[in-house]
């Protein structure tokens, strides 16, 4: 459906794209990288808006560039904030359908894809949009005419908790429908549970692409960072019982400003979180914040290649 | 959207087949045009009330003509012709509308109100509203300012391109200064045709024709002129406001200083006026209808010093040379957008 074979893309002296293939078909597919490593170029070649130095792009069987018809076919949500703020939510989604749909239609798929985003917008203009708002317009004007391939360029980006939650729900629902989906974000818990594939992504080229279990295996080799938060005879008492444990490589004292933290890196994520839970439970320990720091992928990235 | 895939067919190509509407190309341009064009529209109370205000000063100088219309054919007091100085005929209702016409024309480009000319197609001038020039160049600076500008500010331009192709988009933009350039200057000079024909009488539509059309030709050349200019300094920036500024600034200061210079010599004519794109409009619509010699009065048409610009005596500024400038402004503007469009804007 989707395929890049051997595609390079450089600007200036800057290579954003080296030798990168991959494939993707139904379902959503989710590009994973740092931020620069080549996933909106990657973006940009498919929609027919870059031409490649070299290398093949091919969508739907057909070449996307000077491909008016197939542009017919995609959506696009770019990552930035590319709306006109003095316009209204529903003018600015209709006028843009009426680049393709005919007038008459453009005017009822505004109002289905201002609905189906779950876009309340009751005649305010743009500026006064929320974060959430604008980006749910900008999905509504990105599928008002049913496009049977939908690309979202890092659509989690300033979404609270509950607005990455509704645009999970959102993809989900958009692919349950037929659409396909291509969705990039550099940080990895927002593409692992909704993606039916994934593409690692870095420095303009492909580490590895397949199902998001066997991605977050290979993501899995590098050892995680946990850091703990606590008093510090409770983060001592939880380093004493966990030092002897094999799946724990390194455990440090950390300052931060008055406090101490502690930080334990482990190649066994998921055990190490069964021991810690276990061992925090049975000695009673007063843990208040934990976190992975590992979900910075560009350190991911680094280990990996 | 759509609820169910054909299972065969994405089995068979891993894709579903489109089924949606797939509109033509020649309907993706008239809608990207229109649209962008109401969007300006939309947004500016100024540009209603300038065009109001050029509606108004029309009305007001065809009132005018058609009150004091015998006093232009006939000697006072009496019902004997005056005689028309370019051709030594009697006046007629159609000199009168011709003259008027092309010189309502001409004032859509000039601030320069003492051009004249001795052949036909010319003649004396009844009347000048050459002060109507700053507000059509107000009009076309707010309105076309934001064209390209606003889109690369607000990073519109992704968007566009995710659903259009670059030449559509260019050409959508060109379409929308076109819509507007042809409301606020091909359109009220043709109406104010259709208006003299039946407020002066007496005239034959079928004479007075050509007189329509090189009216047409020469408001679709100065909107096509416009257009090229205010997009290609569109193009150049992400604030309408610069944008808008440097073409009224390049269109104003141009016209208030070259032909200042160009006429400053002993009777001859510098080539410097090839330079000011209103006064290669202004020449333009005298070549298209057919005058040659233009007077120029740099101190008015009761002054005694003037210079005759001769555009087909092989020495000196030629018609070819006013129109191979004026052509060359509305290339420069367009290889600007185009430049803009294909290389900057495509990161």
């Amino acid at each position: 459906m989707i395929e890049l074979t051997e595609v390079s893309k450089a600007f200036g002296d800057v290579v954003a794209i080296l030798r990168l293939s991959m494939s993707a078909k139904n379902g959503v597919t989710g590009f994973l990288g740092p931020n620069g490593s080549g996933k909106s170029t990657t973006f940009k070649l498919i929609m027919g808006e870059l031409y490649p130095d070299d290398g093949i792009v091919r969508v739907f069987d057909e070449y996307p560039i000077n491909n008016a018809s197939l542009k017919r076919r995609i959506g696009y949500v770019s990552e930035h904030e590319d709306l006109y703020p003095w316009m209204k939510g529903k003018q600015f989604v209709t006028s843009l359908a009426k680049l393709i749909l005919p007038r008459e239609q453009a005017e009822t798929a505004a109002k289905e894809a201002i609905k189906k985003v779950g876009l309340s917008v009751k005649g305010k203009r743009i500026k006064a949009y929320s974060k959430g708002m604008k980006q749910r317009l900008k999905i509504a004007a990105a599928i008002v005419h049913h496009p049977d391939l939908l690309i979202l360029d890092e659509p989690f980006g300033g979404l609270d908790p509950i607005g990455r939650r509704d645009m999970k729900e959102l993809i989900s629902e958009l692919h349950q429908e037929g659409v396909t989906v291509l969705v990039s974000s550099h940080i990895l818990y927002e593409l692992d549970e909704m993606s039916t594939r994934m593409v690692l992504i870095h420095r303009g080229q492909t580490l590895a692409e397949g199902p998001p279990a066997e991605i977050l295996n290979i993501i899995d080799q590098f050892p995680h960072q946990i850091l703990f938060k606590a008093p510090f005879n409770e983060l001592q008492q939880l380093s004493k019982h966990l030092i002897d444990k094999d799946i724990v490589n390194t455990i440090t004292f950390k300052r931060d400003k008055i406090d101490i933290d502690l930080v334990i890196t482990t190649d066994n994520p998921n055990s190490f979180y069964s021991v810690a839970t276990q061992v925090i439970a049975e000695n009673n320990l007063l843990i208040k914040h934990l976190e992975v720091q590992t979900d910075n992928i560009e350190s991911i990235f680094e280990f990996l290649v | 959207m759509k609820k169910a895939q054909s299972d065969a067919y994405v089995r068979k190509f891993s894709f579903r087949a489109f089924e949606g509407v797939r509109k033509g190309r020649v309907y993706r341009l008239w809608a990207t045009s229109w649209q962008w064009w109401t969007h300006q529209w939309e947004r500016s109370r100024a540009i209603k009330v300038l065009l109001g205000f050029i509606i108004f000063i029309l009305v007001i100088t065809n009132l005018f003509l058609l009150s004091f219309k015998d006093f232009m054919l006939y000697e006072p007091g009496t019902r004997i012709p005056l005689i028309n100085p370019t051709t030594g005929e009697p006046m007629t209702t159609n000199n009168l509308l011709e003259q008027n016409l092309l010189e309502l024309v001409r004032g859509l480009v000039t601030f320069q109100t003492s051009f004249s000319s001795q052949t036909p197609g010319g003649g004396e001038m009844g009347m000048s509203i050459g002060g109507l020039s700053i507000f059509i160049l107000i009009l076309i600076a707010l309105v076309g300012s934001g064209l390209i500008a606003d889109d690369v500010s607000n990073l519109t331009t992704e968007i566009y391109y995710s659903k259009l192709e670059r030449h559509e988009y260019i050409l959508g933009k060109f379409g929308a200064f076109f819509l507007f350039g042809n409301l606020v200057i091909v359109l009220p000079m043709v109406l104010e045709f259709f208006l003299l024909v039946a407020g002066l009488g007496e005239i034959s539509l079928i004479q007075a024709f050509p007189v329509l059309i090189q009216t047409i030709i020469i408001t679709e050349i100065i909107v096509l002129t416009f257009a090229s200019i205010v997009l290609g300094f569109s193009a150049l920036t992400s604030r309408r406001l610069y944008a808008g500024l440097a073409a009224f600034m390049f269109l104003f200061v141009l016209n208030m200083i070259i032909p200042s210079l160009a006429f400053s010599g002993q009777g001859e004519v510098g080539f410097q006026i090839l330079f000011d794109v209103l006064t290669l409009l202004l020449l333009t619509s005298f070549i298209i209808t057919g005058t040659t010699e233009v007077i120029y009065y740099p101190h008015g048409e009761t002054s005694e010093i003037s210079y005759i610009i001769d555009l087909a005596n092989g020495s000196g500024i030629e018609s070819w040379m006013v129109i191979g400038a004026l052509a060359m402004y509305i290339l420069l503007g367009f290889a600007i957008v185009v430049y803009q469009v294909y290389r900057r804007h495509a990161r």
